[in-house]
């Protein structure tokens, strides 16, 4: 297929030779494999596609066409993305086979040496793909630097994202398949070799917006900033408790690691420090500004330890949920496949797969949404998020309330005196508009009256 | 006996390895299958300069604040008394009624023979955070219906409306009997008891007044658009896969550009209006019971006496039929007509269907009564 464009044709050949020199190295190594010189023969294949994949790179540049037109810089860029992907692709491709291998070695074994050589393949292709993806984004991403329409742009990143998310579930996918072709799959087995990263990176691609933990340890650290600043100022007075306060930043990240009940206990220890221990410390404090700001930053970490608290109910929501809709596919499939041993399984293609992965999460994920614990978690979560941010938003006005700032507050008062008065002027030059129509229409009585006078 | 299971065990290896083999090649093929069109994307994506949505020409006739009030451009006279103004819904734009010359739903009312005016609600900025329920429906309706009457020496004019543009003008045609001729809802929620629809279950638990003050008093048209994602969670991942395989096609790839572009001009919201809308509609279903008040006005749905053709979607996931077809039951006009079409919220305006059949039945419908 040549479109014309050296660019897009010099891509396509370099995609496809890419392919082609893939497949056939992989080919020999199943081989070496089968003849068990896997060891001996390794390095020489290996050798022989690092060198076709160079030479092929190195003729694409002999052709002497400019793909990127006036980004003169962006082409090196790309090539030198795109020939580490490959390279690092082939790297993992081996280690693949190699966990191919280890796993025909293993046949006939007990269930446990089974298990540890499929999570050794596993992880083998998580890698290729942990691999291909990263380097496919550079790559893309240095692709879609020489797009000059910035909607346009937005549309290849999104549709890169898409298929990104098509080969996230092909990695998840791939082990499934292996294990049915050799007929020892089971859908626990595969519960069992499944990570929870694995669930939370899916969950995570498809509900970003829902996972906004670094504001959220922004504003914890310029909260625990601003208290140790209150209580150095303070001569010296909260030295031990500032420790404390650390120890207790130290433990922050838990409470995003997704567990509710860790982050409950936390959110009692918090109490705990704030309420016997800061409390009666600020009773020693003068009474002025800086006590109310701290008194505020408090009353505001009180909050973002809620909002968290209630962030985690509703990430855990939906990671449970991806992982039982992972966990349902599992089953669906072993059931559709479970004639396999009859000769009678055809593999389905990759496409199909993820047909059927969208299939039953929409589902899943639709079922979820409707529960009434589901709307309530997300609200709640959104009303935290809110009251987290007016909390801020009022710690800043009183920080900044010796600066010429307009604050937020301020100009509210502004928009609503701006609507009230237009409104009135709406109304009066309505009236106006209708005193002066009836005014002619009085007018123009009279006119008549007087010339029938 | 330990030679033969050796040679057994070799076989089986070698079928393996062979059924591997075909599986490592189809997704090699799928990926390197992908690649390519992404590639090929690249291409055709820089190929399109511009993505032109609602080029059917119009004139500006009226502005007040960030409103413009828009009258669509004819060649020749309209064979209609009455015109139309079209309320749209302040979610989104009204550009998805005109979305490509081949697929415009006001293309195709305007062909038929009617004089439309359209209202552009405008991009609401930090200083309408204000403006209310009794601005829009008191205010910018009623000064538009106005300067139609007013221009075409009417008493009465006629009502397009869609989605939330319809509830407005639902509640504007029961204050202002008088001025409303016949009233044309799409897709309309009314009835807001229902839990069918997702947008209905969530908002019921949900805290306006922190959430307008939250997001300072503008609710961003982002924050609603993540919401409508959720809806159908899998469908945007869907999408953006299923487009790879249009993608040497320009005019696709140009229609789906249309539409993520209506998608992505979303304006945001007047925090007043929406949390009144949400709190005494879809919280308090106050319309339905009597019980709404807008600019100390008392929306009585028996006052709506003029003609109406209430047109619901079979598959509508954002506004579900339990929600609009109630409207019939309430309102005190004796000549009201319930329009069922089949598909969904937006297929209403840029489906083929909607081109063929829907078109034709609400021309029909005013014509009869012009």
């Amino acid at each position: 297929m040549k479109t014309n464009n050296p660019m897009i044709d010099n891509m396509m050949d370099a995609q496809a030779n890419a392919m082609n020199a893939w497949m056939d190295s992989a080919k020999k190594f199943q081989s070496a494999f089968a003849s068990g010189n896997v060891v001996a023969e390794s390095q020489s294949i290996y050798k022989d596609m690092m060198e076709k994949q160079a030479a092929m790179f190195s003729g694409m540049n002999a052709g002497g066409a400019n793909p990127f037109m006036d980004h003169a810089a962006k082409p090196e860029e790309f090539m030198k993305n795109w020939y580490n992907q490959q390279m690092t692709g082939l790297k993992q491709m081996t280690d693949f086979n190699q966990s191919i291998y280890n796993s025909m070695v293993n046949y006939g074994k007990n269930a446990n040496d089974y298990n540890n050589s499929f999570s050794t393949m596993n992880n083998a292709w998580t890698n290729i793909y942990n691999s291909w993806m990263g380097s496919m984004n550079t790559s893309y991403d240095t692709f879609s630097n020489t797009m000059k329409n910035p909607f346009n742009k937005d549309m290849f990143k999104n549709m890169f994202e898409g298929s990104q998310m098509f080969m996230k579930v092909q990695d998840m996918f791939q082990p499934m398949m292996t294990a049915l072709k050799n007929a020892d799959f089971s859908a626990d087995t595969w519960k069992n070799i499944y990570t929870a990263d694995n669930y939370k990176r899916m969950t995570e691609q498809m509900f970003g917006s829902f996972f906004t933990n670094n504001s959220l340890k922004d504003v914890f650290e310029n909260g625990t900033k601003q208290m140790q600043n209150f209580f150095v100022n303070q001569n010296g007075l909260g030295k031990e408790y500032y420790a404390q306060m650390q120890n207790m930043s130290s433990q922050f990240p838990e409470m995003f690691s997704g567990n509710s009940e860790q982050m409950k206990d936390l959110y009692a220890k918090m109490n705990n420090v704030f309420g016997k221990a800061f409390e009666p410390l600020l009773k020693l404090a003068n009474p002025g500004k800086e006590k109310e700001n701290v008194e505020a930053t408090i009353a505001l970490l009180d909050k973002v330890t809620e909002y968290s608290i209630k962030q985690s109910e509703l990430q855990s929501q939906l990671y449970k949920t991806m992982q039982g809709s992972m966990e349902t596919l599992a089953k669906e499939t072993q059931d559709k496949y479970k004639d396999m041993a009859a000769g009678s399984f055809t593999m389905p293609t990759p496409q199909e797969m993820y047909n059927e992965w969208v299939k039953t999460n929409e589902k899943t994920f639709s079922d979820l949404f409707a529960t009434d614990e589901f709307s309530k978690v997300k609200a709640e979560a959104l009303t935290l998020t809110m009251d987290v941010k007016k909390h801020f938003q009022k710690q800043f006005e009183n920080v900044f309330e010796q600066y010429p700032i307009a604050f937020k507050s301020e100009m509210e008062e502004v928009y609503k005196t701006m609507h009230d008065l237009k409104k009135t002027v709406k109304e009066l030059q309505t009236k106006l508009a209708m005193q002066n129509a009836a005014s002619v229409e009085l007018f123009d009585e009279e006119k008549g009256k007087a010339k029938k006078k | 006996m330990f030679v033969g299971s050796l040679f057994c065990k070799k076989r089986i290896d070698q079928v393996k390895l062979k059924e591997q083999d075909t599986m490592e090649n189809k997704l090699m093929e799928e990926i390197n299958s992908i690649n390519a069109k992404m590639l090929k994307s690249y291409e055709t994506l820089n190929e399109i300069h511009e993505v032109d949505i609602a080029t059917t020409p119009k004139t500006a006739v009226y502005n007040e604040d960030k409103l413009t009030l828009y009258r669509y451009n004819r060649d020749t006279e309209a064979t209609y008394k009455t015109p139309v103004l079209v309320v749209y819904a302040l979610v989104n734009t009204y550009k998805m009624l005109d979305i490509q010359p081949d697929r415009s739903y006001i293309k195709n009312l305007l062909d038929s023979g009617l004089d439309i005016y359209l209202i552009d609600w405008g991009n609401p900025s930090k200083a309408d955070r204000f403006v209310s329920m009794d601005d829009y429906i008191n205010g910018y309706i009623n000064n538009c219906v106005d300067f139609i009457r007013k221009k075409h020496r009417l008493e009465k004019i006629n009502i397009l409306s869609i989605c939330q543009g319809g509830t407005f003008s639902v509640i504007y045609s029961s204050l202002y009997p008088n001025k409303v001729k016949n009233l044309v809802t799409h897709v309309t929620p009314v009835d807001f008891s229902t839990n069918d629809g997702l947008l209905f279950r969530w908002s019921k638990d949900m805290d306006f007044d922190t959430l307008v003050d939250g997001f300072d008093g503008i609710i961003p048209g982002d924050f609603l658009n993540q919401g409508f994602d959720m809806l159908k969670p899998m469908m945007k991942l869907q999408k953006q896969q299923t487009l790879t395989s249009s993608l040497d096609d320009k005019d696709k790839l140009l229609n789906f550009l249309r539409m993520e572009k209506w998608i992505s001009e979303s304006p945001d919201q007047a925090g007043e209006c929406y949390k009144q809308f949400m709190k005494d509609l879809y919280q308090g279903n106050k319309l339905i019971k009597g019980e709404l008040e807008v600019g100390g006005k008392k929306v009585n749905l028996k006052n709506l006496t003029c003609g109406l053709l209430n047109i619901y979607a079979t598959e509508d996931h954002l506004v579900p039929p339990a929600a609009t077809i109630p409207l019939n039951d309430y309102v005190g006009t004796k000549d009201k007509e319930l329009y069922s079409f089949k598909g969904g919220h937006i297929g209403v305006f840029v489906g083929s269907r909607s081109q063929k059949e829907l078109t034709p039945a609400v021309t029909q419908w005013l014509k009869k009564r012009d």
